[in-house]
């Protein structure tokens, strides 16, 4: 597990990073999100031991990270542009990596390769954006870290690359309990990942919670009620957190199981009612609009 | 089998990163080594088919060619060193720049420790593996060709230990510079600021000291630079040079290089990886750096505009001000990358502009009291006195010459303590005639105190005291010190040609070598009596010089070179020289003499029609050539060339000690001889004369008037 614990940073005079504390465990897809200066990427190069916490304190399975060797082996950084060496082709990087990582898997680095379709002779400058991030995720999955932390890694690929990168990883946690921390500042591009989700605003987390979580315990209700009483009934006894009406017609966002909801809804006589899963989008604005933030500008600007 | 992650692992990934470095500094070697080994080796050979040369002597050429450049070139080779050493100290580290590279590499798990020393070392192997291979390979070269032995061999050897401890310090001071920066071209500025930053606040200090200071002495200043690589790698060449062994400077050079590099280490521990393409990596430095290098440019700057503007101080005030603000301004918009950011930071100027002013101060009132200072009666131990030098050299134990101050420290300074107090307290820069000297004043805690100036040349009892002790006589004369002789005359006797003449500036005599020791001793003797008083009031006779010569392919060069003087009370010396046939009572004899032709220069007269110019004409006066004002006349009768040849005094000779007026400036003589001889044949020097000004001939100013 990955600890974070009341960490800040600053740069000069400008705080990035403030008082974050979060855990990521591992064998989960670990989704950071937050708009561009959230402070992202600044936790990830802490995480991973590139910057040095200005307090508090950063764990990996127990170990501080920075300088810290025994740690560092089980962490793969990919940062938003990941370097490679001047005219080095995807060998030339493997024969890197595989002097820094000890148990770094070249035999499935090679398969894998092979199977994304990417040249291992080929200099990595001719490569595209897209084909970069994809070799940089093969290294990192093939390094024999457990923790795979990627900034802004999956924007950009494809959407085929994107399910077999998301197999890869399926396969890997499986096998070895790889744990990746992704980064990005799109939630849609994490719904389909994640199975927790940290959301980082201005230097601090607002939120951190298991996806599964928050998508079964949140729905979404519409609903035309046939008179005054049994909408008082049905709007009583339910945790609503956000009511709309357009109409006759109801629309709730409501905390509770779907089972929990729909056995309230039907002792109450309706004309129309519908029971809607939320998407992430919609779950993340309910949430931090109950926190007193106005989300929709945080992730959507 | 080498584990994955061994050191040796982690220099040969480090190494294919860095292979262009490898290449460059290869042909660098390749080209300055073998290559031009065996140019060199090819040229001397040919010259030695040419001059027909064979057997030893030609293998002595190439021998002298393969040394000059395996074992002696070390300064050529120290730029070089020096070159790659700053290249391959920026190139191995300069990922720190790059924020996509730091993100890599301050990644993966490698320590820090680990990825300097991988780094550090690699960094040696680069310049240092092809060094030696191609230094090999260059002695294989001179090997073949007949120029290459043992001595050359250590020689080498030594020069390439030298090079190693030059490379290493030059090497530290450039990875300091780019942990304290965060871009190439700072990089590139604070590692020349590190080398040379000494040397300028040095030669500031200096130069203000010399302003502001009246009695300040040249020999004062230190040519020690502690910080600086080359210093040391100069001073244990030197040593190597001599023969010896440069332990001090080999172990200030290790003890620097270990400290830069432990600094360097320090700051790349402590180097946050978001310093990468900043100006200046650490926040804490900036202000600290700021303040060290526009202090000295703003006092600089004060001392340039003073020359220029001839000490105009409100001129000087402001240009301080303006150099002040000026190089703040500068170094903020470099730090922030931002010229909003030149006049930010308010307090940093105000601060800089108030060191200014405080060291100015320092100089400009002399707030240490550096004039006001006077020896100590009870505190000092002796002094050591550096008159006018003349052409005295003096030589060391190994026969290598040294400066005068640095012989006379070596020597018993004059323990009149006294007369030494008291000459002190006479300090004058007024007067007719002047006596300026150096003196150190030995302090019996061991400091040394240097101060120049000047005395009054009427006060004959201080000065004999101390132009007469043994103490002077020893530190001024070389050949006086029995002990000094006793090694010259050892390295003397070893060398065939030997000449002593004497020279009086318009004959040269012929004296045997094999006297020099009763030469020596009867100048002794006569020195005994030798003070102020002699060098004040006698005209030399002449001088005798003795030369030891040596000989390399037929021609002869000189090896030492001494020289006594001969004045009118050297009754021992001047008896001896009449023995072998050589008149000292007068320089010439008229009978020789065809006729004499003086040149009056009519100073008086040139600097009164200069002025009268300058009235007519203003600034637009053209000026004055001597030859307008000048009247040259040769005189035949023997009356006159008698009245004449009594007046003369030899240019040759000295003059040093004698008052303004004593020897007229205004005539300039030459001699025409009977028997055709011409000045030429015999030349040592200038063999025209001047005119003692109280036997010049009453009717010489009527006969060489201006019309």
């Amino acid at each position: 597990m990955i600890e974070v614990t009341n960490i800040s940073k600053s740069y000069a005079d400008i705080l990035a990073v403030d008082r974050v504390s979060v855990q990521m465990r591992e064998n989960t897809v670990f989704g950071l999100i937050g708009t561009n200066g959230a402070g992202k990427s600044t936790v990830l190069r802490m995480i991973a031991g590139v910057l040095k916490a200005d307090e508090g304190s950063i764990t990996v399975d127990g170990i501080p990270v920075f300088d810290q060797v025994e740690a560092k082996k089980k962490i793969f950084f990919i940062a938003d542009e990941p370097y490679f060496f001047a005219n080095a082709n995807a060998m030339e990087m493997e024969k890197y990596f595989s002097t820094v990582y000890e148990e770094f898997l070249r035999e499935d680095f090679y398969r894998y390769l092979e199977s994304f379709g990417l040249d291992k002779k080929r200099k990595i400058n001719t490569f595209s954006k897209g084909m970069k991030k994809q070799l940089a995720l093969l290294y990192g999955i093939c390094s024999g870290a457990r923790y795979l932390l990627c900034d802004e890694t999956f924007d950009g690929l494809d959407p085929v690359m994107r399910q077999g990168i998301k197999s890869v990883f399926a396969k890997e946690m499986e096998s070895r309990g790889l744990t990746p921390i992704i980064a990005s500042h799109n939630l849609r591009e994490l719904e389909d990942i994640c199975d927790h989700v940290g959301l980082l605003h201005k230097g601090g987390v607002l939120l951190s919670k298991d996806l599964e979580d928050m998508k079964c315990n949140i729905q979404k209700v519409q609903c035309v009620f046939s008179t005054e009483e049994d909408k008082k009934k049905g709007m009583e006894g339910v945790d609503i957190i956000k009511e709309e009406k357009r109409g006759s017609l109801h629309t709730l966002t409501v905390r509770g199981s779907r089972e929990e909801i729909i056995g309230h809804f039907a002792t109450v006589d309706t004309v129309f009612f519908e029971a809607l899963p939320l998407s992430l989008e919609e779950i993340f604005i309910s949430e931090t609009e109950v926190a007193g933030y106005d989300v929709k500008k945080l992730i959507f600007g | 089998m080498m584990s994955k992650n061994s050191f040796l692992v982690s220099l040969k990934e480090n190494s294919k990163r860095r292979i262009w470095l490898w290449i460059v500094s290869e042909l660098f070697w390749l080209f300055y080594y073998p290559v031009g080994m065996a140019m060199l080796m090819s040229r001397k050979m040919e010259h030695n088919r040419i001059d027909g040369m064979v057997g030893e002597a030609a293998r002595k050429r190439l021998a002298e060619t393969a040394e000059a450049w395996l074992g002696g070139g070390y300064n050529t080779t120290a730029v070089l060193v020096t070159v790659v050493a700053v290249i391959c100290a920026i190139q191995g580290f300069s990922y720190l720049y790059s924020r996509k590279k730091v993100d890599l590499y301050h990644s993966v798990p490698v320590k820090k420790s680990r990825r300097f020393a991988v780094i550090f070392t690699n960094g040696i192997l680069i310049c240092f593996v092809p060094y030696l291979v191609n230094l090999l390979l260059a002695m294989v070269i001179a090997w073949f060709s007949g120029g290459m032995n043992g001595h050359i061999f250590s020689k080498a050897l030594i020069a390439a230990v030298l090079h190693l401890l030059l490379y290493l310090g030059i090497y530290g001071f450039a990875i300091l510079a780019v942990m304290l920066t965060g871009n190439l071209v700072i990089t590139v500025f604070a590692t020349v600021i590190f080398l040379v930053y000494e040397l300028i606040v040095r030669l500031l200090v200096e130069a203000y000291m010399i302003k502001f200071f009246s009695y300040y002495c040249y020999y004062s200043s230190r040519d020690a630079l502690y910080l600086s690589p080359f210093w040391y790698f100069g001073q244990a060449a030197e040593v190597f040079d001599g023969g010896g062994l440069p332990l001090a400077a080999l172990f200030g050079m290790l003890l620097l290089t270990a400290a830069i590099t432990g600094l360097a280490y320090y700051c790349y521990w402590k180097r946050p990886s978001e310093a990468a393409g900043k100006a200046m990596a650490f926040e804490k430095t900036k202000a600290v750096v700021k303040l060290f290098l526009t202090v000295p440019f703003s006092l600089g700057a004060a001392l340039i505009v003073d020359d220029i503007v001839v000490s105009n101080g409100v001129l000087v005030v402001f240009s301080v001000i303006i150099a002040v603000i000026l190089s703040n301004a500068v170094i903020e918009v470099i730090y922030e990358a931002d010229i909003k950011a030149a006049f930010r930071k308010k307090r940093q100027i105000l601060v800089s502009g108030l060191c200014t002013a405080a060291i100015a101060s320092v100089f400009c009132f002399d707030l240490i009291g550096y004039d006001a200072w006077e020896p100590s009666p009870e505190k000092l131990e002796d002094a050591v006195f550096l008159f006018s030098r003349g052409n005295m050299e003096y030589v060391d134990e190994n026969m290598k010459t040294v400066g005068w101050e640095e012989y006379a420290l070596g020597k018993p300074g004059v323990k009149d303590i006294e007369a030494i107090c008291e000459l002190s307290s006479k300090k004058t820069e007024e007067g007719d005639f002047l006596v300026w000297m150096d003196v150190a004043y030995r302090m019996k805690n061991g400091k040394v105190v240097w101060r120049n100036f000047a005395v009054n040349g009427d006060e004959e009892e201080l000065l004999n005291r101390i132009i007469g002790s043994e103490e002077y006589k020893k530190m001024a004369y070389q050949n006086y010190d029995d002990n000094d002789y006793a090694y010259i005359k050892e390295y003397v006797e070893t060398h065939k040609i030997k000449e002593i003449v004497f020279h009086n500036g318009f004959r040269v005599e012929n004296l045997n070598p094999e006297e020099a020791d009763t030469v020596r001793e009867l100048w002794k003797k006569d020195m005994e009596n030798f003070n102020y008083s002699t060098l004040r009031d006698e005209f030399q006779c002449g001088v005798i010089e003795m030369e030891t010569k040596g000989e390399w392919n037929q021609n002869t060069y000189s090896i030492y070179e001494s020289s006594i003087s001969v004045y009118p009370s050297f009754s021992h010396l001047r008896g001896y020289l009449e023995e072998k046939g050589i008149g000292t009572d007068t320089y010439l004899k008229a009978e020789d003499i065809e006729s004499i032709t003086v040149t009056n220069n009519h100073t008086e007269e040139a600097v009164k029609l200069r002025k009268e110019m300058e009235k007519k004409y203003g600034d637009n006066y053209y000026m004055i050539d001597m030859e307008d004002v000048s009247v040259t006349k040769t005189f035949t009768e023997e009356d006159k060339i008698k009245e004449l040849a009594e007046a003369v005094y030899p240019s040759y000779l000295s003059r040093q000690w004698k008052g303004a007026g004593e020897i007229s400036s205004d005539y300039y003589v030459s001699i025409k001889y009977k028997d055709g001889r011409t000045d030429s044949a015999v030349y040592r020097g200038d063999t025209g004369a001047s005119l003692i000004a109280d036997r010049i001939p009453g009717w010489l100013d009527a006969e060489t008037a201006y019309k």
